[in-house]
């Protein structure tokens, strides 16, 4: 599934169109859950950071669930910027942790594996969950 | 999915709150603002019973600690009911369980509040 996502749509719009689809494919509500944590923290940075520069920001949202993993796929265009390379979130004291990098923290926590690209101009993120299937043939992580 | 939030609980020192969906990057200003007009300089226990939450983000996570540091410097408690295991999992991620008293149910932090009062009235 692909989505071509307005930097304007509220943010439980997208929510709600890719936890239907990974529902549809059987993925459990764990992970389900997680997915929807993800995208909101997703969709939120680039409403702040990305689209504050560029209001008629869209971005392509992919959720490609296969075999081996479940893919959430991010692509948009624009400056490059590794969120893999961002600063971890701040663990001292209760103010500093809300500060800043929690966003990152439970993308990275929440997930088993976090990639970026940059080609063309394009920034794809890739937010990746190892897969089994149990007994019901409901596919969980790893 | 929108967010409910519903008073269970008011009183000079404490506030009781049902929260009721999603706590998102489009949600959580609605919750902070409500938080920020009900939490008067009184109130030093805060209550959100969680049971109606799917799951809460970091926008979410945000309003959580500032009420928290709120409750701290009170001498108060930040007080959560009822966590589904997604939302638990995720307070766990962000260290935040061991600053909250957490209970299972309502009951359960009914008769806590109850024997708070008890006490401070003997």
């Amino acid at each position: 599934m692909k989505l071509q996502v307005d930097a304007k749509e509220p943010v439980t719009n997208v929510i709600a169109a890719v936890a239907q689809e990974a529902q549809r494919q059987n993925v459990s509500d764990t992970l389900v859950h997680d997915l929807k944590v993800i995208v909101d923290e997703i969709h939120a940075n680039l409403k702040m950071y990305v689209a504050a520069d560029n209001p008629e920001l869209n971005w392509v949202l992919g959720v490609d669930v296969g075999i081996e993993c479940l893919d959430l796929v991010v692509e948009y265009p624009g400056p490059h910027f590794d969120p893999t390379n961002s600063k971890p979130m701040a663990d001292d004291t209760l103010g500093s942790r809300a500060d800043g990098g929690m966003g990152l923290h439970l993308i990275t926590a929440l997930s088993d594996e976090f990639h970026y690209n940059y080609q063309n101009g394009i920034n794809t993120m890739i937010v990746r969950w190892n897969l089994k299937r149990d007994s019901k043939d409901n596919l969980l992580c790893r | 999915m929108s967010l409910e939030i519903s008073v269970i609980q008011k009183s000079d020192e404490a506030l009781g709150l049902r929260l009721d969906g999603s706590v998102d990057s489009d949600t959580a200003p609605e919750l902070e603002a409500t938080l920020d007009d009900m939490v008067h300089p009184s109130v030093t226990y805060l209550a959100l019973n969680m049971s109606g939450v799917s799951f809460i983000s970091s926008a979410g996570l945000r309003v959580v600690f500032k009420m928290l540091k709120q409750m701290k410097a009170r001498d108060g408690q930040l007080m959560v009911t009822e966590m589904n295991p997604g939302v638990e999992k995720v307070f766990e991620v962000v260290k935040l369980m061991p600053d909250l008293s957490v209970f299972g149910s309502s009951e359960e932090m009914d008769a806590y509040l109850t024997s708070l009062q008890n006490q401070q009235n003997s």
